[in-house]
Parts: structure tokens; sequence; C-alpha cells
């Protein structure tokens, strides 16, 4: 048998169920690993002291006999997703001491589950960025190559799978903070559809853009997890019923955007070619389709998302909870708290998204980009009339080195295939298609597979055939 | 092009203190950034695109969501000052 710690869930909870395992011992199997790697990876913020009585909580229900394949699992918890009584700082000092007063809708059905919530993980400050670098409490490294970052924001958790210092992780997806940091270190990464899962006690950021995902070894991993939270709730009234989308009839056609592939260096190009190859074995035609709009996906993205987190992170004003500094009156208390809370990227990102909105050019910027979103959207329902999936990859590069990008434009352009699920509302995930190597390390790059609103059962499952899971 | 007393004029709109270096290389990040992200273009009028998307609102019945102050200590503890079950914050109305 492989060490505890680098169980799968499916793997976890098979032993679990014979109860030739504990979840006291694989639990503790993953602390141990933490105990030994972590110092290096930095992947959690917090290590729960509770943790082992949870999954003591777990093993009683497990002998009862009302188990599910989530009950006794350790999963890594991203710090922007809230358990009550515990710290979720979103990584930034505005938070540092925030303690969370009720559970997040996706806590609240894993716990019912047993699963175990082994620690929080860190994170780009407020889920601002692709590399975990803009964390307040230091970055994160990426396990296959310390140098370098696991990506983000979504980085402790994606460090956290991929290093086997959890079973399974969460994370959140604003641009590709769940699918661009699995991409970076070998693991999946699953952004379902816009409001198929809840998110009530997730800190927003971008709240049409905003949506769980989770961070596993296998597809199956992600589709446990998934089937475990989505659902409606009263508590977030962007949740979706189920039947909402229609049925789409199978084309067995996946098309590929040849258009915005341009750029791409060749070692990325031959393994994105690679997969592409491999869903051609399974059966499926490779078709290049035309979606002008790609090319202008980032301005879209970008300004929609500077004016929602601008607009969401209104909220702190050091009164209520979060840091709280003096000024000489109310407006310089607000100042104060929010100058010295937010760190430099979310800063950034507040300026440009009031500059945005400011009166004068609300139209230019804005106005232009909600239209131009329609149109994607409009764009890639049409296309989806011929084709069942579209194919990228996830990211355009492999992990790069900690400090290497250090204009933030240049970081923002590592977003280009993964923006475009988040405006549409797509589900999108990112499966591990092999390494390509890069003075001398091996590093792990992701295939990203985009399906219509509503399928994305048939989305894991094509993905579960590509990753060998299934026949 | 995005100067320094504009940062500033826009940090004041977003209640952030912002230093003299910090605004100038904002001011330069700015430039690049909306330069960058201008190029959305649009073919539709920009008023066609209404902020309300695809969404619709979705209302809750009136009613007692939860049993009185059963969040209220919690909430209390993480406010920076607090006073009996108050939150204190600061005079908003100044005499001239």
């Amino acid at each position: 048998m492989k060490p505890l710690n680098e169980l799968s869930i499916t793997e976890a909870s098979t032993l679990l169920a014979s109860r030739e395992i504990s979840s006291v011992d694989v639990t503790n199997a993953c602390r141990e690993e933490i105990a030994k790697r972590d110092g290096d990876i930095h992947a959690y913020l917090e290590v729960f002291d509770d943790a082992e009585t949870q999954a003591k909580m777990a093993d009683e229900k497990i002998k009862a006999g009302s188990a599910s394949a989530l009950t006794g699992i350790p999963l890594a918890v991203k710090d922007n997703i809230l358990i009550k009584g515990k710290k979720a700082s979103a990584a930034s000092k505005m938070l540092e001491n925030y303690t969370a007063t009720y559970d997040a809708t996706v806590i609240t059905r894993l716990r019912e589950h047993g699963a175990v919530f082994l620690g929080r993980t860190n994170m780009d400050e407020f889920a601002m960025g692709g590399s975990t670098e803009n964390s307040a409490f230091g970055p994160t490294r990426n396990p296959h190559a310390l140098t370098r970052v696991p990506g983000g924001s979504s980085g402790g958790s994606a460090a956290a799978v991929a290093g086997h210092l959890a079973i399974g992780g969460l994370g959140t997806d604003t641009g590709g903070s769940v699918r661009e940091p699995a991409a970076f270190c070998g693991i999946v990464g699953f952004k379902p559809t816009y409001g198929s899962v809840s998110r009530s006690g997730l800190i927003a950021m971008g709240s049409s853009l905003d949506q769980w995902g989770p961070m596993t070894k296998s597809v199956t991993d992600a589709e446990i997890l998934w089937n475990a939270v989505k659902g409606n709730d009263p508590l977030d009234s962007t949740s979706l019923p189920e039947g909402v989308y229609p049925k789409r009839a199978e084309t067995k056609k996946i098309g590929v955007p040849m258009s915005i592939m341009g750029g791409l260096d060749s070692s990325v190009m031959e393994n994105f070619q690679a997969a592409q190859k491999k869903f051609k074995d399974q059966g499926y035609e490779i078709v290049t389709v035309d979606l002008e709009l790609l090319k202008k996906v980032l301005s879209i993205y970008y300004i929609i998302m500077f004016a929602e987190s601008s607009t969401n992170l209104s909220r702190f004003d050091g009164v209520r909870y979060g840091l709280s500094r003096q000024g000489s009156d109310l407006i310089g208390d607000y100042a104060a708290s929010r100058g010295e809370g937010f760190g430099t990227e979310v800063r950034r990102r507040i300026l440009l998204g009031t500059y945005i909105l400011s009166a004068g050019y609300y139209d230019a910027y804005y106005g232009k980009a909600v239209a131009s979103r329609k149109e994607l959207v409009a764009d890639f329902n049409k296309a989806f009339e011929s084709i069942d999936f579209v194919l990228t990859p996830t990211t355009p590069v492999p992990a790069f080195k900690l400090g290497e990008k250090t204009d933030p434009l240049s970081m923002y352009l590592t977003d280009i295939f993964t923006v475009t699920p988040n405006l549409t509302g797509m589900p999108a995930i990112s499966i591990p298609s092999g390494t390509i190597e890069k003075e001398g390390e091996h590093l792990p790059l992701g295939a990203q597979l985009i399906a219509p609103h509503g399928m994305d059962e048939r989305l894991l499952n094509a993905a579960k055939r590509f990753a060998g899971e299934v026949k | 092009m995005i100067s320094r007393e504009d940062v500033k004029k826009i940090a004041t709109l977003a209640r952030i203190t912002v230093s003299d270096t910090e605004a100038d290389t904002y001011a330069g990040d700015a430039e690049e950034i909306l330069s960058f992200v201008v190029q959305v273009g649009g073919t539709s009028s920009p008023h066609e695109g209404d902020a309300h998307m695809l969404l619709t609102n979705v209302m809750r019945e009136d009613g007692v969501p939860h049993e009185e102050a059963a969040y209220t200590k919690d909430i209390l503890d993480n406010a920076p000052k607090t006073e009996n079950d108050y939150i204190v914050v600061r005079k908003v109305i100044t005499k001239e």
C-alpha cells in the first residue's frame, strides 16, 4: 500500500469503508507530511488543532454505517472559505484576525458528509493573482520545483494536494484561480457552471465571476466533491435549481480556437497537440472554431473584475470587522485602515476599478466590457450547437520562477485561456497533460476543456476518459 | 496620461491612503494596464450592455431568518470597538 497521505479521495474512501485504515490514520499521515515538508512549501497558513477530533468523529460515523465517499477524508481549505469559529483571512492583513461567524454552504454540506478540514491554505491576497506571491503571509512554492510558483490564487490548496499534504483541496476560481494552479502543480482543477455551487460564505472578489471549485488527484475525486456541495441554496440567490439549462445532443466534436494559439512556446504547443491526439483516439473529431472575441477576453475580464472587486472590497471600512486604524476623522479612519490593511495588488485593483467606474469613463470601459461579455456568451452558445467542448491549454506557460513576473500586466497575460469560462459562466476543467522540460526540471502542464452551461457531467465524463480513469 | 494627482484623486474616492512614491508607481501601472484593456472595443452601443446580465432578482419571503441574537456575540467579537451590544463608530456630524 502507498503511504496514506498519497491516496486519492477514491482510494482512501475504499480503504476507510473496508475499515483497513481509519480517518485518524490518514489525517495524521497528512499532518506528519505537513510537519516534514510544509516548512519548504508553505501551503498552509494554519493547520487546525481539532483535525484529529474531526477524524475521530468521522471514524464513529463510519462505524455506525452512515458513511459516504467523503467521510473521514482530510481536505485542504482555501483561506477565503468560511469555517465557523476558524480564522479566514483571505491571506490579507485586513482580515488577519477575523474569525468566521458562520459556515460557508460548501462547508456545511461537506460537514454533513463527515469530511475532515485539515487546515486553511495560502492564496493571493483576496484571490487577486496567479502565483500566490501576493499573499500577505509569504509565498507558497511549487512542490515539483521549489524555486517556482504553484500558480494562484488557490496556490496553497494546489501545492497541498500535489505535495500530498492533503487528500483533496478546495479552491475558488474568478479567472482561473482553481485551474491555473492545478495545471502548474499537475493535479485536476474544476470550475463548475456559474450558479451550480453556492457562493455563500466565500469571501467575494468578482461576484459575477466567482465560483467554488475542487482541486484533486483525479477527475473522479473532483466529481465526488462537486456532487457533495452542488445545488440550489437559499443563501445565494445566484445559485441555480436543477434543470435550468437545456440538455444538448452529443456531437462527438471538440473545437480548438486556433486563432489565439499564435504566441505559444513550441514545447507547450507540442504538449497541446498530444492532448488533441488523445481526444481523437477516444473518437472525438477535432475541428477549428472561429471565436473572434477570444482576442479580447483579457480586456473584458480585467475591466469587469476591477469594477466588481473594487465594489466588493468597499465593505472593508475598519468599523465592523477587520483591521482598524485611526485617521483625523471618519473618512481618515477608512483611508488609514484600507491603506494599511490591503496589499499592493489589492490596492492597485481597487484604484483601477474606481477609475473605470467613475463618471466619464464608465461607458468607455465597463459599459463596453459588459456588452462584449454578452456577445461572447452568444458566440459560445452558437459554437456549442455543433461541438461538445472547446479545448485549449490551461496556461500558455508552465510554472514560472518566484519573482520572475514583476510587472502586473505580464502576470495578467497568463490568464489568457482561463478567464473565458468565468466570463461566460460555463464549466471548465484543467486535466494534467504531462510535463515539459525546462532548465532541467520537469514541469506539469494542463489541458483545459470547456463545456456549455449545465453540461458539467458530460465534461467530467470526457475528462475521466482523457485521464484514463474510465474506458 | 495618468498623473500622480489623478491617482491621488482616485485614491480619495476609493478611501485609500497612498504615498507619493506609490502614487507614481500606480500611475505608471494604470497607464499600461488601461491602454491594454481599452482594446475591449465593443461593437454594441455601451448602453445595450446593462449591468444586469442574465440574472434576475430572487426574493425571499419576509420572516424571521434565525432566532434573535444568534450571531450577536460572534459578530461583536470581530468588531474593533464595542460598547454593550453596539459597535462604536466615530461621530459623523461635526460642528463647523
